[in-house]
């Protein structure tokens, strides 16, 4: 191979700046819409047990309109380096986003309105999103000529991914038409598997890449990491099944695992940053460890509700420790890395050289989120704990303060981004 | 991160030298904003002489042994995948560091101004963000990649080289 054409396939590798930083961008407005969402169902948010309305929306907005966004973003910008394989069409991957876009904001706004028709409509701009960003995905890995772990977490994740999505679309359409004979435990399935399945593996796989990366810490065994998924993938599946048959022994069994799942995870992830050739962590260390505690905390509370503990407003708790504690705080931690790390790749400073990620990312609106998330979790989560609306109202009005200060790093970030005028190339923004 | 051959093993290991100065460099100096050390705070001058002594000794070396010996290996073999990145970022530390340079040789005459100092901070700051970021990249894509492309005879040639 040449220099040139190395050079070349490490430039393929790399997506136009706005093809992963546009999904960054809307997770962090969903992120606002999510929060606000919650305040909006503040006094009814501490009963949710499913069911059409804006905690529901709130939920979809957090997990379809962050999380998803996310994901996606992610993927496309890391599978190709990790397969050392190009994604293929950037057309394609700009397509889905501009489906999940506008398939998110008419599926959660159908919610909130409880309107069927609309929550059809947009489960189908959704579930296309999906597709498409699933076959994307699926012919690179196809491509790819290597095989290391994350490929298999990838792959996994696929399969959950499709499963989730069809049961997601038979629950918009079951809200129209009733031919669900269980809707709620079909619910709970699609659930575990989207949250588990799909977030789980690919927060697993990408993260004990990106983690020991951060931390300069060596990468977790191959070995260590086969068996995380294994775990992460029986549990998914056996829960999901149990929970769509409403089969209380198999949802159990599915607990425990998930429970053993959650438990590898971190200690595996807590080993390889043990070996980190610096002691000190950077910030978004806070948010990844604060994940780590929420996962352990959803999947116990999780294991203890499916062995018929009498836990008041349970499933709402859990659900919030899983979607607001584990997902968002590990998501923000990881985009306030790599937004400003893709953004350098793109710009150039006034001297022409590539800028310091830490010269692009303001850190003021780094602090005010993380504080604001910490608190909000709390507050939230206390406040259905203890059924006190008004701690649900004070913790969602400071989590939207958050994610409001989130949106102004991510534009901040991004702003170095915008087209220089001709003769003024390499001048800082 | 342990390795079986012997030439990622030293690199490995001056990057360790590496980052506890840097680490030196953020605990001793970063840390503290506003005037400059004075001539007797002992702490302050010996990590501004091992951070010199980084930037104009250990570093270049390292790199030079690295594009001289190593990257020209990995492209012929097709590994080279991430040799034009970590190239660039060489000239850009050499550039920086040679700024650094320049800056402890004028205060080694005059001192410190207030001034001067905020801008000696500044770079130390770029040196260590820009250094940390590039030894990200060279445990995570080149030292493994050394691994498993050198056979014993190799590895034994290239360790030798770095050493002598």
């Amino acid at each position: 191979m040449t220099s040139a054409s190395m050079m070349a396939s490490a430039k393929g590798r790399l997506l136009p700046a706005l093809t992963p930083l546009r999904f960054f961008v809307a997770a962090a407005v969903f992120h606002v819409l999510a929060w606000a969402a919650l305040a909006l169902d503040w006094r009814d948010a501490a009963h949710f047990a499913g069911g059409p309305g804006l905690t529901l929306a709130a939920l979809h907005l957090a997990t379809l309109g962050v999380a998803s966004m996310a994901a996606f973003g992610a993927t496309l910008q890391l599978l190709p380096v990790a397969t050392r394989a190009p994604i293929g069409s950037v057309a394609l991957a700009n397509l889905s986003f501009w489906l999940l876009v506008p398939g998110v904001a008419v599926l959660t706004g159908g919610m909130a309105a409880q309107s069927a028709p609309t929550m059809i409509a947009g489960a189908a701009l959704t579930g296309l999103a999906f597709a498409l960003f699933a076959a994307l995905t699926w012919r690179n890995l196809a491509r790819a000529p290597t095989r290391d772990a994350t490929i298999h977490f990838v792959q996994a994740a696929l399969v959950a991914l499709i499963v989730f999505v069809g049961l997601g679309a038979a629950l918009a359409l079951d809200g129209r038409f009733g031919f669900l004979d269980r809707h709620m435990g079909a619910a709970r399935a699609h659930m575990t598997l989207a949250a588990f399945g799909f977030f789980g593996l690919l927060i697993a796989g990408f993260g004990a890449v990106l983690l020991p990366m951060f931390a300069l810490a060596s990468p977790p065994p191959q070995r260590a990491m086969t068996v995380v998924l294994g775990l992460i993938a029986a549990a998914s599946a056996v829960a999901a099944m149990g929970l769509a048959a409403e089969t209380g022994a198999l949802a159990l069994v599915g607990g425990v695992l998930g429970s053993v799942a959650a438990a590898a995870y971190v200690f595996v992830v807590e080993r390889s940053l043990a070996t980190r050739l610096r002691r000190t962590l950077g910030a978004e260390f806070r948010l990844v460890r604060a994940s780590e505690a929420a996962l352990i905390a959803a999947v116990l509370l999780g294991l203890a509700l499916l062995a018929g503990a009498p836990v008041a407003r349970g499933e709402a708790l859990f659900g919030w420790l899983m979607i607001s504690g584990w997902l968002l705080s590990f998501l923000t931690g990881v985009l306030q890395r790599i937004l400003p790390f893709l953004t350098s790749m793109h710009v150039k400073d006034a001297r022409g050289r590539t800028p310091l990620a830490s010269t692009l990312a303001p850190r003021l609106p780094l602090d005010i989120h993380s504080a604001c998330h910490f608190a909000a979790v709390l507050l939230v989560g206390l406040g259905i704990a203890l059924d006190v609306s008004a701690l649900v109202l004070a913790g969602a009005l400071i989590g939207l303060c958050g994610a409001g200060a989130f949106v102004w790093f991510a534009l901040a970030v991004v702003a170095h981004l915008k087209p220089q005028p001709a003769g003024q190339q390499g001048q800082k923004p | 991160m342990s390795f079986m051959r012997s030439t990622p093993r030293l690199l490995h290991d001056e990057h360790l030298a590496t980052i506890a100065t840097l680490d030196a460099v953020e605990r001793v100096l970063l840390s503290r904003r506003g005037n400059p050390p004075s001539a007797g705070d002992v702490e302050a001058q010996r990590t501004i002489v091992k951070l010199s002594r980084l930037t104009e000794g250990e570093m270049l070396s390292h790199f030079d042994f690295e594009e001289q010996h190593l990257f020209p290996m990995l492209i012929e073999r097709g590994d080279g995948g991430m040799t034009d990145v970590l190239s660039e970022e060489h000239d850009l530390l050499r550039e920086t560091g040679q700024e650094l340079i320049a800056a402890s040789k004028a205060a080694a005459e005059s001192g410190f101004t207030p001034e001067s100092w905020r801008d000696y901070l500044r770079l130390c700051g770029e040196m260590v963000e820009r250094m940390i970021g590039h030894i990200q990249k060279e445990e995570m894509a080149l030292l493994p990649v050394l691994e498993d492309a050198l056979d014993p005879d190799a590895d034994a040639e290239l360790a030798a080289l770095h050493q002598g």
